[in-house]
């Protein structure tokens, strides 16, 4: 015991020593391993963030309820939760009335307004500490319940925005302003109380149906049932007093379904922030071989003088330990500094495309910590484990010549080949059968990996080709600079891996987002057929809940210069895709009893796309496919038939307020919503759901009239208190790319980090050669070979290099592109996108590729200009 | 070159009655002027050369001997203006006119020796990348010329003619050190530093290249200047120094 410990004293000088004299191939290490953990702790918090968030909106809020009662789009009748009281006698019951609003006081954030019934609270809510039992309500209850207009807040959130009781906050809900008088604050009592209520405004039941213009509906009637037999039994008595339109879910499955649309986009950013450490991987096998290299005569001496194989084999591997523990504190400390700006772009693409979330803190799991900790020292154990193999068939006295180990690189050259070949093959299997994401993913990373162990033989070929060109044309520089790279080939070629992989990754996500915007583009195109657009500001992506009264309809007929309008009503419904468990929600009566998939059901007055409409599969032409619709049948979109797996033909289960109804599937569009989506004919949809509200209003101007100018006109006509979003076309086209190109921010910073990586791997590399070279850069000093003659020698090896990664990178990047394209997007989002290939994909990688090497360069240059060739050349 | 000019003594080169191996009298090819060399390290300061006076002859085989650190390695890297000196000067006849290597820029001081100066190294120190030929034509080369027929020659005088496109790694220790004395009189420079040249070699092999190197620089006419520590290789030369606490003292 005693032995091991001071071995263990040893072996930590003899690193110290080491790393004390080459600071920065220890500091190298160091951010290596730093970049790849902060990369990934910071989409792991964003993503945590962004889901906690949402859990802790919908979860939090929907308390220690099991089951809940929902209606259509225009909710439940208030009656039933009266009946449920009075004639079934169930009292583990509480309304809600909710909806997103922002107040100008509170920063402009999404806050969930809750309307709740106080004395139905307490079973299901009770951290919001109100209701007739809890402590300390007495003071703001009765105007609560009395004064129309109030509101309850945190005492943590009003303090935070200076507010106190008898402040007015004003609150926007879809077009309307209110104001509301603070009553009370509620005193978090524990810190689960205080995140949930942080985005709350709580109101009284009453004060929300009128805020939000529900008199006499409620969204939803939160339901305790208890489990088994009974609960099975409560939930039959129930269900058969609701009308056909009301369904019963269960609290689980709603947060289940939507971690499930999100699981995918955060697997994707997962994904991309494992890349640095991948390419970090890279730099910690360069740095440590040059360490092995460069320390063979004290590894030597150390055998000699009694270490075993399996002490030298430690040595290096606590060293790369304690390198790697030292970067991962670092990466840690860097991953919750970049995670704070990680939420902001990752809440932004999931208020964009899924559904409203606020992050308000970004909290810090132990767990990602503990996950990016052990990944962070793993990644520098594993890079490190190939050198400290080399380094233990040191022989006793330092018979290992750096030659040697290229000796036994160049051997393995094949082997490693022959490795990437199979683990293409391997990626190719993975990636071929229509297995989940995540196998998908591994078979991605087989191939980059892959790619990455073909890279030294592909260097080594191209730079036997570059001397072939040369000749005896070329200077004696320019003969040198490619036998150098040869002659270091188990540094250099790794090096090209790694700027390789950054690059190709650069080439391949390049096209994937080019092609995808191009394909949105045309898309966009195709279904923005009118020359205005109105709506009703929503928060985030969710439409459903904001509508239009029909009247702007009628008032938009008195305008002149219109020639044309046709509407849209988005709302969210239920589709059931499994079968149903009990027949009650196929009869007239009585509601569903089943978890259905959230869908938005949008109905069109008229096919405004036509024949611009793009179907991946339909019934026949885009005419007979829409007078099929128009018959009672439905087109979905292209992600919803990806990830259920329907086709044309089938019959799609849809919770309508005339009970489960069955609609044929005609037609599968091309569009680029995430959500599952279920196209009807408007009066289709207004004859199986109670609802007269608009989402959005197409407008078709008369020919010659000034679109820009009709908008204005509009929006003039339109001012007051309903607050209109118009856009024109090219507005409402600008504004949807903007959407994408906001979901795309994070894939190009992510980028960026994994190519500064790599970048760093060359610097480590060139740094390391030079180190290793000094000796033969000495007698080319001795032998007259001026400084700006060596700045050429370094600079034109280090373009080599470049040239090298960013030539593999061209076809490695494609691939990728190919595989992005057609199976990780398609299995991730179902989205179907056409492939645009543009040179300057390819050319601004490779400039990327050589400028990165040629400015990782300058400083080894520099340095080797400088180096004393008197101490060069003294001795080995 | 007119800066060049600025570091050249104007007057005539010093004359002198030395006259190698019965030959002519030679003028003096460097003059060490109160050349002094020291170190600072931890504070402390270590005179390695202590006010050096010294003329070197054209064609004169001068064997600097002296223990391990005593300072050899560093006189020669001073008269090669690979290392600068911590006062005095090192002054070296090109052919037209005295240079003081002292005077000139870093620049200057790699053209002066890529034009006028071989050295031979202990370890060989031959460029791994480059080819035996190329080995020997690359002071030539940096210098933007190319005399591959001399280099030819030179390596068949040295007996390697037929190894023209191995490369170094493939060549014994007492070839790479052949190599590295083709490649010291390839540009046909006006003087010859050799390091401790058979440092690294075994008897019978440090015999046969020190022969080599005597032969060839003897009938170039060149000045070989060897720093080594083996009394032996004393007897072949025209003059012998010992380097001792910092001076040259004259032994013949």
């Amino acid at each position: 015991m005693q032995n091991n410990h001071y071995s263990l004293k040893t072996y930590l000088r003899l690193a110290w020593r080491h790393a004390r004299r080459r600071p920065l191939q220890s500091l190298f290490f160091v951010l290596g391993v730093a970049i790849g953990v902060a990369m990934m702790v910071a989409i792991d918090l964003a993503n945590g963030s962004a889901e906690r968030a949402f859990a802790l909106g919908t979860e939090t809020v929907t308390g220690k309820a099991t089951h809940q009662i929902l209606g259509g789009p225009s909710g439940l009748d208030e009656q039933i939760y009266g009946r449920l009281r009075r004639e079934l006698g169930y009292r583990d019951s509480a309304p809600v009335v909710e909806s997103y609003v922002t107040a100008s006081e509170l920063d402009a954030q999404p806050m969930r307004l809750l309307g709740i019934d106080p004395f139905a609270e307490a079973p299901f809510r009770s951290y919001l500490g109100i209701g007739p039992q809890a402590t300390g309500t007495a003071d703001y209850l009765p105007p609560l319940l009395v004064q129309p207009n109030t509101v309850l807040l945190s005492a943590v959130v009003a303090e935070r925005y200076g507010l106190a009781v008898g402040d007015s906050i004003h609150i926007r809900v879809g077009t309307q302003n209110h104001t509301l008088t603070i009553v009370g604050l509620l005193q978090p009592s524990d810190d689960l109380s205080r995140r949930a209520l942080d985005g709350l405004l709580i109101t009284d039941i009453a004060t929300a149906q009128e805020l939000l213009d529900r008199v006499g509906r409620l969204d939803r009637i939160d339901l305790l049932i208890p489990t088994g037999a009974a609960g099975t039994a409560t939930l039959d008595t129930i269900a058969a007093i609701l009308p056909p339109s009301a369904r019963i879910e269960t609290t689980a499955a709603r947060s289940g379904t939507v971690s499930e649309m999100t699981a995918a986009f955060s697997l994707n950013l997962t994904a991309l922030s494992l890349l640095a450490l991948v390419v970090g991987m890279f730099l910690i096998y360069n740095t440590v071989t040059f360490s092995v290299v460069q320390r063979r005569p004290v590894l030597g001496t150390l055998r000699a003088l009694g270490m075993t194989r399996r002490e030298i084999y430690g040595l290096i591997l606590l060293e790369a330990g304690v390198l790697g523990a030292l970067g991962t504190a670092l990466g840690l400390g860097l991953g919750i500094l970049l995670g704070r700006g990680a939420v902001q772009l990752v809440t932004q693409t999931v208020n964009d495309l899924f559904f409203v979330v606020a992050v308000r803190e970004v909290a810090i799991p132990v767990f990602t910590l503990v996950k990016g900790s052990v990944i962070g020292v793993l990644a520098a154990l594993f890079g490190a484990a190939i050198p400290a193999l080399e380094a233990m068939s040191v022989a006793p006295a330092g018979a290992l010549k750096r030659s040697d180990i290229e000796d036994r690189a160049r051997t393995a050259l094949p082997w490693v080949s022959a490795g990437a070949l199979l683990l293409l093959a391997i990626g190719v299997a993975l990636l071929l059968p229509e297995f989940n994401l995540y196998i998908a993913f591994a078979g991605l990373f087989a191939v980059i990996l892959g790619g990455a162990l073909l890279a030294p033989v592909l260097t080594l070929w191209f730079m036997v080709g570059v001397q072939r060109v040369e000749g005896k044309q070329l200077g004696v520089i320019s003969r040198m600079a490619p036998r150098t790279i040869v002659r270091s080939l188990s540094r250099t070629g790794v090096a090209v891996a790694a700027l390789m992989v950054a690059v190709s990754v650069i080439i391949g996500v390049g096209i994937m987002i080019g092609s995808f915007r191009s394909t949105v583009e045309a898309w966009l195109e195709d279904v923005l057929q009118a020359d205005i657009f109105i709506s009703v500001p929503a928060l985030g992506s969710n439409q459903a809940n904001a509508a239009l009264e029909p009247a702007v309809v009628d008032r938009l007929a008195t305008i002149p210069g219109i020639a044309q309008t046709a509407t849209n009503r988005t709302i969210e419904g239920v589709a059931y895709l499994a079968d149903l468990p009990t027949a009650t929600g196929e009869t007239a009566t009585g509601a569903v009893v089943a978890d259905g998939t959230p869908v938005s059901i949008i109905a069109l007055s008229e096919d405004l796309a036509g024949a611009e409409r793009n179907y991946t599969t339909a019934v026949g032409d885009w005419q007979e496919t829409w007078a099929a619709v128009e018959e009672g049948a439905v087109l979905i979109n292209e992600p919803m038939a990806n990830r259920y797996k329907l086709r044309v033909g089938d019959e799609l289960a849809l919770q309508t307020d005339r009970g489960v109804q069955r609609f044929p599937i005609v037609g599968i569009a091309v569009n680029f919503d995430v959500r599952p989506n279920v196209f009807f004919h408007d009066p289709v949809y207004r004859h199986y759901w109670d609802d007269n509200a608009l989402s959005a209003i197409a407008v078709f101007v008369a020919p010659g009239v000034d679109v820009e100018e009709k908008v204005a006109e509009l929006r003039a006509a339109f001012a007051g208190d309903e607050e209109l979003l118009i856009r024109s076309n090219r507005g409402t086209r600008q504004n949807a790319l903007d959407v994408f190109d906001r979901t795309f921010a994070i894939t190009v910073a992510l980028q960026l980090l994994a190519t500064l990586v790599a970048f760093i791997g060359i610097l480590s590399t060139l740094m390391s050669l030079q180190l290793e070279r000094s000796r033969e850069i000495g007698v080319l000093r001795a032998t007259g070979m001026t400084r700006q003659q060596l700045w050429r020698l370094s600079l034109l090896e280090t373009g080599l290099i470049g040239s090298s990664a960013g030539l593999i990178a061209m076809p490695m990047g494609l691939a990728l592109a190919i595989i992005l394209i057609y199976i990780i997007n398609l299995r991730s989002f179902g989205w179907t996108l056409q492939m645009q290939l543009e040179p300057q994909y390819f050319g601004q990688a490779f400039f990327v590729a050589l400028g990165a090497a040629l400015l990782a360069g300058l400083y080894p240059a520099w340095r080797m200009g400088q180096m004393e060739p008197a101490e060069a050349v003294r001795s080995e | 070159m007119s800066e060049v000019a600025t570091a050249v003594v104007q007057e005539a080169p010093n004359s002198a009655s030395f006259a190698p191996n019965g030959h002519t009298p030679k003028a003096a090819i460097i003059r060490l002027d109160r050349l002094s060399k020291h170190y600072t390290e931890a504070g402390q300061t270590q005179l390695v050369l202590d006010e050096l006076n010294q003329e070197f002859y054209e064609g004169e085989f001068v064997c600097l001997l002296g223990k391990s650190g005593s300072g050899k390695s560093t006189l020669l890297n001073l008269i090669s203006g690979i290392d600068a000196p911590s006062n005095g000067d090192v002054v070296i006849y090109d052919g037209a006119r005295d240079v003081r290597i002292t005077a000139l820029s870093e620049q200057q001081r790699t053209l002066f020796r890529r034009n006028h100066i071989g050295i031979v190294f202990q370890f060989f120190n031959l460029i791994p990348t480059l080819t035996v030929l190329e080995n020997v034509t690359l002071p030539l080369e940096l210098a933007g010329k190319e005399d591959r027929d001399h280099a030819v020659a030179l390596l068949e005088r040295v007996g390697l003619g037929n190894r023209l496109q191995t490369y170094p790694d493939k060549l014994s220790g007492g070839e790479q050190q052949r190599v590295a004395i083709a490649r010291a009189l390839a540009h046909d420079p006006l003087l010859v530093l050799a390091d401790e040249p058979t440092g690294n070699l075994d008897e019978d092999t440090g015999d046969t290249v020190l022969t080599l190197l005597l032969e060839l620089t003897r009938d170039a006419g060149k000045t070989l200047f060897m720093a080594t520590h083996a009394p032996e290789v004393a007897r072949q030369a025209d003059r012998v120094l010992h380097l001792v606490h910092g001076k040259l003292n004259g032994a013949r």
